[in-house]
């Protein structure tokens, strides 16, 4: 009933006029000709290892012992705890070992092994590791966009001199998509799916796309182009320049891992002999490009599915946002979840992807087994638990990555706006909250403030739409909820009670100018710290910027002399 | 029923335990400084950086020995050394303070806590004063 209200709504929100569609779709059949704007997308992904130290940034510096508070050497403990031990303090130092996707090859970026790390020792020492994103790169699409992703497994550096070791598989399961079996990214049932595609995104008109450097300028420019422009690059290719290769995933379901030197092809890259197939074959065997056609819109995410407990636990997985077809970035009265006229729109978004990790699962992968050798999965017990992979305060400060060193990357790509944490809004504003849960807990986050308006579920409008201030998310669910910003208190009342004394406060702790702040966390308090330290964790932090409002002159009483002597409103911030 | 005991000096008057505190910590600090330079707890590893927006200023230490009084949080405030303006800790609703302490309460050598930057007083690359209980670090650089 829920998908036949759904299919009416989004057909109300089509244009029926214009082109006719050379692309076919769903809404297309129902709809008679539509004006397209279903777009064909390509992204890039690779799959590897990395570092990260929950700043995702350069700030500490990655050497730093108190880039985590809490994750340094004032925390010491046996590091052959047992694992089912939840008393034994565990000795963490410096940035944790992480997989993820990234959109930069790490061919081209990698990174120096940080020190303090727990990597193998000896003859077979890393001496370089992979630039893995946690979270992943955030991708966005529109609703009946054709998009296709095509992933390649760099492997995990950190084992390259190692290579009996951890040399994993890698897929993408996009989470709620649907998509067709071979391109859900389970391995157990994708199988060796095996096709002939045309590898657009290799020919030489695409390659001189963006800076003509990087897979993601290409992309990013193929991306921004019109559905008319791409079919008529697409289309003047002729056929013996088109690029058509197998397009396979191997035998275990999984996408080929490049330092793969044990397995053979079909299942790998190995050549039979201590060594690799040759390039380009070792890269076109290591990869795999899915597709899918998102047929409903609203908040998903793409995650690895190959021993998926482990994987993701290591950090595999990022947004995908899909918005509906009326949405124009540049044109704000257009913004909202599921289309203008469902009652979802919103002035700022924001995206939060919740996670945890066990840092002896880190520690047990990072050192091969050495530590926490009997490290037990069903025993799993987070100690840090993270927003968008960072920790508060770093939930405080602007999203990156950790930035690499290669002048050739465009520094942009280690920035991503769109995980910010710091949650600001404009009074009587409407703030979007798109709530990803990549973690294996439930998490009921609390907001202070306001209510918050639960709009979506699971990347479906929830109707009817429920306030709620305490919103329980489990593993794998996403929720979409509103706040409108109205009243804020201090903006339209002034601050205190109407008992309140009128005081000339000192300049400092107790003064009653105050700022429009409030929190959100998980409501299981002991999470909201970060290995022990209080403040930590998923904390969030909302802001309310006004826009200049008058002074009131005076203020509701129980006849007191809060009167003329009150205080002035709370410090503004711009908006 | 219980009965409140108080101290008695010699000329059989209350003494007055404020002040005494107020000696006992006088003599810590003279005691602190009597030590050798090596011997004094240090800040170290100080870093700054603006957050929200700019209108809030991270600052992260670490000290040389375990901190007395970081095990529940330690007062804390940053000066701008151009302004001279004091930027207190910021405290937010329910919250409190925003500053780590140790859910042990045992003290640490490191620790965070967020000054309020509401009026922007400080920009990227000011230099600040960093306080931390009794101690101070200058001149520290701050980051965007």
């Amino acid at each position: 009933m829920q998908r036949r209200r759904y299919r009416q709504r989004a057909q109300e929100a089509v244009d029926c006029t214009g082109e006719r569609a050379v692309v076919p779709t769903e809404l297309g059949a129902a709809c008679g000709p539509v004006k397209l704007k279903n777009k064909i997308l390509h992204f890039t992904l690779y799959a590897t290892d990395g570092y990260m130290n929950l700043d995702s940034g350069a700030w500490p510096p990655v050497d730093d012992n108190t880039s985590i508070a809490g994750w340094g050497p004032s925390f010491v403990g046996p590091a052959d705890a047992p694992d089912n031990n939840p008393i034994a303090p565990i000795p963490i130092t410096g940035p944790v070992y992480v997989w993820g996707f990234t959109d930069i090859d790490p061919l081209t970026d990698f990174r120096d092994v940080p020190p303090g790390n727990h990597a193998p020792t000896g003859a077979v020492a890393p001496t370089r590791v992979g630039n893995a994103k946690v979270p992943a790169p955030y991708l966005e699409c529109m609703h009946m966009d054709h998009v296709f992703i095509t992933v390649y497994n760099r492997g995990m550096f950190l084992f390259e001199n190692k290579p009996n070791a951890m040399q994993d598989d890698h897929s993408l399961h996009l989470h709620g998509i649907h998509a067709q079996t071979p391109y859900d990214g389970f391995p157990e049932s994708a199988g060796s799916y095996t096709e002939q595609l045309r590898y657009f995104w290799e020919e030489p008109w695409y390659l001189a796309l963006g800076d003509g450097q990087t897979p993601k300028s290409r992309d990013d420019a193929w991306n921004a182009k019109t559905l008319t422009q791409q079919l008529a690059l697409l289309n003047a290719v002729p056929d013996a320049q088109k690029v058509i290769r197998d397009n396979n995933l191997n035998a275990r379901g999984g996408i080929p891992n490049y330092l793969n030197q044990m397995d053979q092809p079909p299942l790998g890259v190995g050549n039979g002999s201590g060594g690799f197939i040759p390039e380009p074959q070792r890269s076109q065997v290591s990869q795999f490009t899915y597709y899918f056609t998102p047929l409903h819109h609203g908040t998903f995410m793409y995650h690895c599915h190959v021993s998926a407990s482990e994987h993701v636990q290591m950090g595999m997985y990022g947004a995908l946002i899909v918005r509906p077809m009326d949405y124009v970035m540049k044109n704000k009265n257009t913004w909202s979840v599921f289309g203008m006229k469902t009652n979802t729109s919103y002035d700022v978004e924001y995206t939060v992807i919740l996670s945890e990790f066990d840092a002896r699962w880190h520690l047990n992968i990072e050192s091969d087994g050495a530590l926490f050798g009997d490290y037990y999965a069903a025993n799993w017990r987070p100690d840090i638990w993270m927003a968008n992979g960072r920790t508060f305060p770093t939930t405080l400060l602007p999203f990156q990555w950790n930035p690499g060193t290669n002048p050739d990357i465009n520094p942009a790509y280690y920035v991503e706006p769109r995980y910010n944490t710091y949650l600001k809004v404009g009074a009587n504003k409407r703030m979007l909250i798109r709530y990803i849960q990549m973690g294996y807990q439930e998490h009921p986050m609390h907001q202070h403030g306001w209510m918050m308006r639960v709009v979506g579920k699971d990347a479906m409008p929830k109707v009817p739409q429920q306030e709620v201030f305490t919103l329980l998310i489990g593993s794998g669910e996403t929720y979409d909820i509103i706040t409108l910003a109205n009243p804020a208190y201090g903006i339209t009342s002034p601050a205190g009670s109407p008992l309140s004394m009128p005081t000339n406060p000192p300049d400092g702790p107790g003064t009653l100018n105050w700022r429009d702040l409030y929190p959100i966390h998980d409501h299981d308090d002991y999470r909201v710290t970060t290995n022990g330290i209080y403040l930590g964790g998923a904390a969030l932090i909302m802001e309310v910027c006004p826009s200049p409002v008058g002074v009131p002159t005076n203020t509701p009483t129980f006849d007191d002399p809060y009167t003329g002597n009150v205080e002035p409103l709370p410090k503004l911030c711009p908006p | 029923m219980f009965k409140h005991k108080t101290m008695r000096g010699a000329n059989s008057s209350p003494l007055d335990l404020s002040s005494l505190k107020k000696r006992a910590l006088g003599h810590a600090r003279t005691l602190h400084q009597a030590l050798r330079p090596e011997e004094r707890i240090r800040l170290e590893g100080v870093h700054a950086r603006l957050a929200g927006d700019g209108g809030m200023v991270i600052v992260r230490y670490r000290t040389s020995k375990p901190l007395p009084g970081s095990g529940k949080g330690i007062a804390a405030h940053v000066l701008d050394q151009e302004s001279g303006k004091r930027l207190n800790m910021l405290r937010i609703p329910i919250i409190g303070p925003l500053s780590s302490h140790p859910l042990t309460r045992r003290p640490t050598c490191e620790g965070y806590f967020v000054a309020d930057n509401v009026d922007r007083h400080v920009v990227p690359g000011s230099k600040i004063t960093v306080v931390v209980g009794d101690l101070m670090v200058e001149d520290v650089a701050v980051n965007d």
